[in-house]
């Protein structure tokens, strides 16, 4: 399997295991789309990549800022959903977009699994 | 004094970040990384550059925008409430001349904010656009356009006057 499908295997099988799930994004640390897995078509996955980027941009500045240790993730906690975005080591981040009512642990154990997975792929 | 907000923009490569360290007179907050396409250069800026100046009696926020399209909503959060805008221009990059206007009128669309055109480069360039076919290209009067080197402190800080001038 190619670097691609390995990618596209992972992010399918993240979306499938958290219920609800609209969709998951890897996308490069200046905002460029990798690979996702989305099951709402009315997602635009060039837009996540970037807004992904910007946040975790803005995220890592503040961690440094506070001394609080290196970025892990950060979480958007809306009104109709929540989002999800992770460092993937040190190139790639991994954002989520998830109901509100999902289950915050279900997403936590996987995405540590996928974080792995992803890590060893690029 | 409530503090004033200068807005920075332009195309990739025009110079933004580097004129807002070149002139802030506090610490930059940046937030560059490491670029994946090639655009002449390593990092790009993904969501802003962060600077402070005084002037005379007024202290200036100033705030710098990536510049490719796919982050264009922060073309619009930093634009919110700004004083004045500056759109750089690299005089040998007229491929770039598109994104700057697009750029601009993004800006001026949403806020009708004075700005000034910063025309970068021109030390580098023997045969880059002047400030004259520049002006001519975006539509504005000469005045409107200033050949300026971002890495030089007192250039930013004239166009920064110029700008206040027009507000």
């Amino acid at each position: 399997m190619s670097k691609q499908e390995q990618m596209q295997a992972t992010l399918d099988a993240l979306t499938r295991a958290i219920p609800g799930m609209k969709g998951s994004f890897l996308c490069t640390f200046d905002g460029m789309p990798v690979c996702q897995s989305i099951t709402d078509p009315g997602v635009d996955s060039a837009r996540v990549a970037a807004m992904a980027a910007t946040a975790l941009g803005v995220g890592r500045r503040i961690t440094e800022t506070l001394s609080t240790g290196t970025l892990r993730g950060i979480k958007l906690v809306a009104a109709e959903g929540r989002i999800f975005i992770y460092m993937v080591g040190s190139k790639a981040c991994l954002a989520l977009v998830a109901p509100s009512d999902t289950n915050v642990g279900l997403i936590e154990l996987e995405v540590a699994d996928v974080i792995t997975q992803l890590t060893a792929i690029l | 004094m409530t503090p004033l907000k200068i807005v920075i923009s332009g195309p990739v490569g025009a110079g933004k970040t580097t004129f807002i360290r070149s002139v802030s007179q506090t610490e930059v907050v940046s937030t560059e990384e490491v670029s994946t396409e090639r655009i002449g250069k390593t990092h790009t800026t993904v969501a802003l550059d962060f600077g402070q100046i005084a002037l005379g009696d007024y202290v200036l926020h100033l705030f710098g925008t990536p510049g490719q399209s796919r982050f264009d909503y922060m073309w619009d959060v930093l634009s919110e409430g700004a004083l004045g805008l500056i759109v750089l221009v690299p005089c040998d990059a007229p491929n770039e001349f598109p994104q700057a206007r697009r750029i601009l009128e993004f800006v001026i669309s949403r806020q009708p904010v004075e700005f000034i055109i910063g025309l970068t480069r021109t030390d580098l360039a023997a045969d880059g656009w002047t400030a004259a076919e520049v002006a001519a290209y975006f539509g504005v009067p000469e005045q409107q356009v200033l050949a300026l080197n971002p890495r030089d402190a007192a250039h930013a800080r004239h166009a920064i006057h110029q700008l206040l001038q027009r507000v």
